[in-house]
């Protein structure tokens, strides 16, 4: 009976640590679309690092709302809902990278994705315009530069308060 | 020992091993996706049970799909106005990039403006914020149009779009996506599945969203963040009841936020005693609120 001794054992491990705290070098996916490793924990903190849906990060530690994190040697802070630390998080389509397995492969395929709503498009080809609205929403990006300025000169600036 | 015994401890484990996402991880890095152990490791990731475990990514799309269904309505036409709408852009942004607790979605956060005079907004999952001209109209500064804005970023923080979605058809989503030891690619017949539970989500968040409101409790809720929101961009957090208070001098006042809000009243009351503010009048702001809303 030693497997079940050992799942049993697994499973007791597992129970007792369910609520440990992150461990250094546990890996982190990034799972917005775009974002930024920033050199301090806060919003127009300088980049050090453009991240992309699907990279895998390695956590050093956590300070509030943000998360300090290792990407390709750079050492630098993301904002904790920037990234999942479940590496059997859904995808949209364009994260799931090559150097991941079969199983992380088809667990990130697995979700609402594209592919879920070309199919629900294609059964309700009357919203075709209004989704093309949405693209076109989708599509307007605000530089951070310009959104800075417009907080300064509204006197909103948190660094200037 | 006998193989099923073998398997229904290896899935009691496994069971177990759900609990805790950092074992697990250990247990797939040890073991090989091809062995047993390894199977059964992989397909006892996440158990996926509520609208709290839905991805980002999958949160964008059902958002995508309930505005889609928002703007072919057409009571809600999206408005052609490039200038109150960067600015609306400008203001919502902000309150973001101020507030680290404000979630962060997957694509971040748009705005729309829709062109109609009923005083409404709707936040979509995913980060998807469409706000009327009428609510435009009924703010007197940037500080309200800020408020207008955070009660959104606070509904779409606190999740309550997807949390509309009914818990049967969360269920049945969950159940045809399976577990990621699954095949890798879907069925045409689970593809249709899936597809039909999707819009069945969809159909219970816009009616939420159209119809019939969120709950008291979530609206306060919202109202609450929304305020703090406020506060943490460096506006005043006394606009949102400056805010309420106009909406509540509609004398008569129906449909849109009427029918799916609490009364402004009740909402005023539930915010409590304002929050103090110590900011600067900047007269930029209401230069620029002047400018973009056109009076």
């Amino acid at each position: 009976m030693r497997v079940p001794r050992a799942a049993g054992l697994c499973a007791l491990l597992c129970l007792l640590s369910a609520s440990a705290p992150q461990n250094p070098g546990d890996p982190l996916i990034v799972t917005r679309k775009t974002t930024k490793l920033r050199a301090q924990k806060r919003s127009f903190a300088p980049a050090v690092a453009d991240l992309k849906e699907g990279d895998r990060l390695e956590f050093v530690g956590k300070d509030g709302v943000w998360l300090s994190a290792k990407f390709a040697k750079v050492s630098g802070f993301v904002h904790e809902s920037d990234v999942s630390r479940n590496k059997d998080v859904r995808l949209s389509g364009q994260g799931v990278r090559e150097t991941y397995s079969t199983s992380e492969t088809a667990a990130a395929r697995k979700g609402f994705n594209p592919e879920v709503e070309r199919s629900y498009r294609a059964g309700n080809p009357d919203l075709e315009k209004a989704f093309r609205l949405v693209d076109q929403l989708q599509a307007r990006e605000l530089p951070e530069a310009e959104l800075r300025t417009f907080l300064v000169e509204g006197g909103l600036l948190r660094e200037e308060r | 020992m006998r193989r099923p015994l073998l398997i229904a401890s290896l899935l009691a484990g496994a069971l177990g091993l759900a609990a805790c996402a950092g074992m697990l991880n250990a247990l797939e890095e040890a073991t090989d996706e091809n062995t047993v152990l390894g199977k059964v490791a992989r397909g006892a990731n996440r158990v996926r049970k509520s609208f709290q475990d839905l991805d980002p990514s999958e949160e964008h799309f059902i958002g995508r799909s309930v505005a889609a269904q928002i703007l072919s309505m057409p009571q809600y036409p999206l408005a052609d106005e490039p200038a109150l709408l960067a600015y609306v852009e400008r203001v919502g942004h902000g309150i973001v990039a101020q507030n680290d607790d404000a979630l962060r979605p997957f694509l971040d956060y748009r705005f729309g403006v829709l062109g109609t005079d009923e005083i409404n907004a709707f936040a979509c999952p995913g980060g998807l914020i469409l706000v009327s001209k009428g609510l435009l109209a009924d703010t007197q500064s940037e500080d309200e149009l800020a408020a207008v804005l955070a009660h959104e970023i606070a509904h779409v923080t606190l999740r309550h779009g997807v949390a509309a979605i009914q818990s049967s058809n969360l269920a049945s989503a969950f159940q045809y996506l399976g577990g990621a030891a699954a095949q890798a690619t879907m069925s045409q017949e689970d593809l249709q599945k899936l597809t039909d539970v999707f819009g069945d989500s969809i159909g219970d968040v816009v009616g939420t969203l159209v119809t019939s409101g969120y709950s008291r409790d979530a609206e306060v809720a919202a109202d609450e963040l929304g305020r703090r929101f406020l506060a943490g961009a460096g506006y005043d957090p006394q606009a949102l009841q400056r805010m309420l208070t106009h909406m509540a001098g509609h004398t008569g006042g129906s449909g849109g936020m009427f029918a799916t809000h609490p009364s402004p009243q009740d909402r005023i009351q539930a915010l409590g005693a304002p929050l103090a503010f110590t900011g600067p009048a900047v007269a930029a702001r209401q230069q620029r609120f002047a400018a973009a809303t056109g009076r």
